[in-house]
């Protein structure tokens, strides 16, 4: 019995390759990437888990059953970063609509 | 004692250096200028410094935190971050540290009328330190990290001048490298749950015993993520559009990425399908790749108007050459025929003749459009009238990229037609049919710039730092060319070695 | 040998140039292209022009590829689930094979 936490993450992955494959809008595409983002940080975290664990503190802890650390640094480095390249994306679409007018995708300039 | 930490210093002084030009830059001009030749020389010494030990057999492995990288935990297994040093990561790491100095040293006089300042500097020093941190690094997880700061660090230089259509190349290539690097990220953690370990030369010793569908097929989404950084023919098309309109120098330090990407998607594929039949199989996917590769760039780049993008196609040619010469490597490499081992050598040499050669070539454009004050490089003709030594450099890049014989291009490509005429005669075949269509290219545009009735306009004379970087860059085409058995045995015999040998790898870090 | 060779490359590169004639006018006639003998038009005819016999034998190809290189950002984000599919598929079938 597959754990139901993985095919959350493929369902999110494929819904965030959908926006971005087919969804003309700029900002739509910015939220699939998210959407695709969001579902990788999901799997990073969840391969830490173990059964009847609890959160990784050592401080005042009642057992020593603690789930993976390492994934979940893993997993904030990952959100830092994405962070970083939606903020970079967002002030390229403000640029894009301000010298082209308009967000969709068809309206490209480079070609061929 | 200095010396001992040079792989972790290599990657440390420009990051440092980047984000202190900000403090620097409000003394002065002059003292900023000084600053960022200063941390990319430095950097670029120390990985002289590890070229030359690793070419003549000692490989540097480092432990950031520890004195050797083989403590390990109670548990078993390596804990500590590793920076791999060999003969292979050194040399890509060379190829890319002296693409940014030169890129450098040649934009101090380009950017004097464009207030670019400190923030241009900024990018370039975190990029150069992305770009050695790429090669050296031995563990996924900051594969991952340096990967996104190359992507980070390019997005911002190609959108830097802020040109109209700067923005939608950009953007484009923001979401092509942003998705890769998260399929790869998907990849590593798919590796992470199955052995708990991040470090590359333990899961590959690993993977050696047991392997399963899983490992592939993390493998196989990781190098998907590579191939795309690269820019290999189903995902090519971002390159044209931001070598378009990016800015000479720029471009120049994005084909460096594109050659890292290549390295590190060839020491994952050469570490991990070492022993099995997969290795043939990928090997052969990816020389396909790299054949169709060529034959799109040259026949695309026959037909373009714009100078840039056509030497943007023309650089998807190249990295197919690279391509199919490493892919047939490593198809090749299980059965042990003497024609795979010089498949690798020539395909480590084309490396390096790609990042000199399109350098060249996108350096004298930016050169040709600073000395003529024109947008359109294409509206330009004649000039080699009035500035003969842009004509004599270009023609220096147009015969070494299309192969001619006393130049660089000649030496790797005839080791490239020979492995690979062995392997399948029709990839060969198409590699010589596209050196010769580059050559009818740039033939082409060389006729249109430079030959014909004098240039009419006003010419600035060029400045010292462009023409010396120029300089450089066309004696180390010349050099290659005339000396390349001592070439090879010095510097790329042992590269390939080292990529081949995935033994001497794991045993350095294990 | 290769200073002998280079010297001798000058030597001969010299005894050439120095058959030539020095009666070179920069304007006029003589520094407007050579069109073969017709009147040369002022525009209309450009460099991109050289290969038309090429790229009219290869039309339905060079059709394919303009639709290929789209310029649409969705396209490109296709080729690359594409590729990473076709990777998938060539590690499947090579642990079959």
């Amino acid at each position: 019995m597959i754990d139901l936490i993985f095919l959350a993450v493929i369902a999110l992955i494929v819904i965030g390759l959908y926006a971005v494959m087919f969804k003309r809008n700029l900002i739509k595409i910015v939220v699939g990437i998210n959407i695709i983002g969001s579902a990788v940080n999901l799997f990073l975290v969840s391969l830490g888990y173990r059964s009847e664990s609890i959160a990784p503190i050592f401080t005042g802890t009642e057992s020593l059953n603690m789930a993976l650390a390492t994934p979940q640094a893993l997993t904030l480095t990952s959100i830092v970063i994405n962070l970083a390249v939606t903020a970079l994306m967002l002030s390229l679409v403000i640029m894009i609509y301000r010298h082209y007018g308009s967000l969709d995708t068809l309206k490209r300039r480079l070609k061929e | 004692m200095i010396l001992e930490n040079a792989p972790a210093l290599a990657i440390g002084i420009p990051l440092f250096a980047a984000f202190a030009v900000f403090f620097i830059g409000k003394i002065g001009k002059r003292a900023m200028k000084a600053w960022v030749v200063a941390g990319l020389l430095a950097a670029e010494i120390f990985v002289i410094w590890l070229t030359m030990d690793a070419v003549s057999g000692i490989s540097h492995f480092y432990a950031v935190g520890a004195r050797f990288p083989s403590i390990i935990s109670p548990g078993g297994f390596p804990i500590r971050i590793v920076l791999a040093a060999d003969a292979a990561s050194t040399l890509v790491a060379l190829v890319a540290m002296s693409a940014c100095l030169l890129a450098a040293l040649f934009s101090f006089s380009f950017l004097k009328e464009k207030n670019a300042g400190e923030k241009f500097y900024s990018l370039l020093l975190l990029l150069s330190a992305g770009l050695v941190g790429l090669s050296f690094t031995g563990d996924f997880f900051t594969m991952f990290v340096f990967l996104e700061v190359v992507s980070i660090s390019s997005a911002g230089l190609i959108a830097f001048f802020r040109e109209e259509e700067s923005f939608e190349a950009t953007f484009k290539y923001l979401v092509l490298s942003s998705i890769g690097a998260l399929l790869l990220l998907f990849g590593v953690g798919m590796f992470y749950g199955k052995y708990g370990l991040l470090n590359i030369g333990a899961i590959a010793a690993l993977v050696a015993v047991e392997a399963s569908f899983i490992d592939f097929a993390a493998v196989a989404l990781i190098a998907s993520a590579l191939l795309l950084k690269c820019g290999s023919f189903p995902v090519h098309m971002w390159k044209p559009d931001v070598y378009q309109k990016a800015s000479g120098i720029v471009s120049a330090v994005l084909v460096a990425s594109g050659l890292v990407g290549i390295y590190v998607l060839f020491r994952i594929l050469f570490l991990m399908l070492a022993n099995t039949p997969l290795s043939a199989m990928i090997g052969w996917v990816i020389a396909i790749f790299g054949t169709i590769s060529i034959f799109i760039g040259v026949t695309m780049a026959l037909k373009q108007n714009s100078l840039k993008r056509l030497v943007g196609y023309a650089a998807v040619a190249e990295t197919g050459f690279v391509l199919l010469a490493l892919g047939t490597g490593l198809a090749a490499i299980t059965t042990r025929d003497i024609f795979s081992f010089k498949a690798v050598v020539g395909g480590m040499f084309q490396l390096v003749n790609d990042a000199l050669n399109i350098g060249l070539l996108f350096l004298v454009i930016a050169a040709v459009a600073f000395v003529t004050k024109k947008k359109k490089v294409g509206e330009v003709n004649g000039l080699a009238h009035k500035s003969p030594v842009l004509a004599v450099l270009f023609l220096i890049g147009l015969l070494a990229i299309s192969g001619m014989p006393p130049l660089n291009g000649f030496a790797s490509k005839i080791i490239i037609y020979e492995s690979v005429y062995m392997a399948s005669p029709v990839f060969s075949i198409v590699g010589i049919l596209g050196s010769i269509m580059l050559l009818a290219i740039f033939v082409k545009v060389f006729v249109a710039i430079f030959l014909g009735p004098p240039y009419k306009g006003k010419i600035e004379p060029l400045p010292k730092s462009m023409l010396l970087v120029m300089g450089i860059i066309a004696f180390f085409i010349l050099f290659l060319g005339l000396f390349p058995k001592q070439a090879i045995e010095f510097v790329f015999l042992p590269a390939a070695n080292a990529l081949v040998n995935s033994q001497a790898y794991i045993g350095g870090i294990l | 040998m290769l200073v002998a060779g280079c010297a001798i490359t000058i030597v001969i590169v010299y005894i050439i140039r120095s058959k030539g004639s020095n009666k070179h006018k920069n304007s006029g006639e003589q520094a407007m292209s050579f069109f073969s003998g017709n009147r040369h038009p002022d525009e209309g005819i450009e460099s991109e022009n050289l290969y038309w016999g090429f790229f009219k034998s290869l039309e339905g190809y060079y059709e394919f590829m303009k639709k290929m290189h789209s310029g649409i950002v969705n396209d490109y984000v296709f080729w690359l689930v594409l590729l990473a599919v076709v990777m998938l598929a060539a590690m499947a079938l090579g642990g079959i094979l």
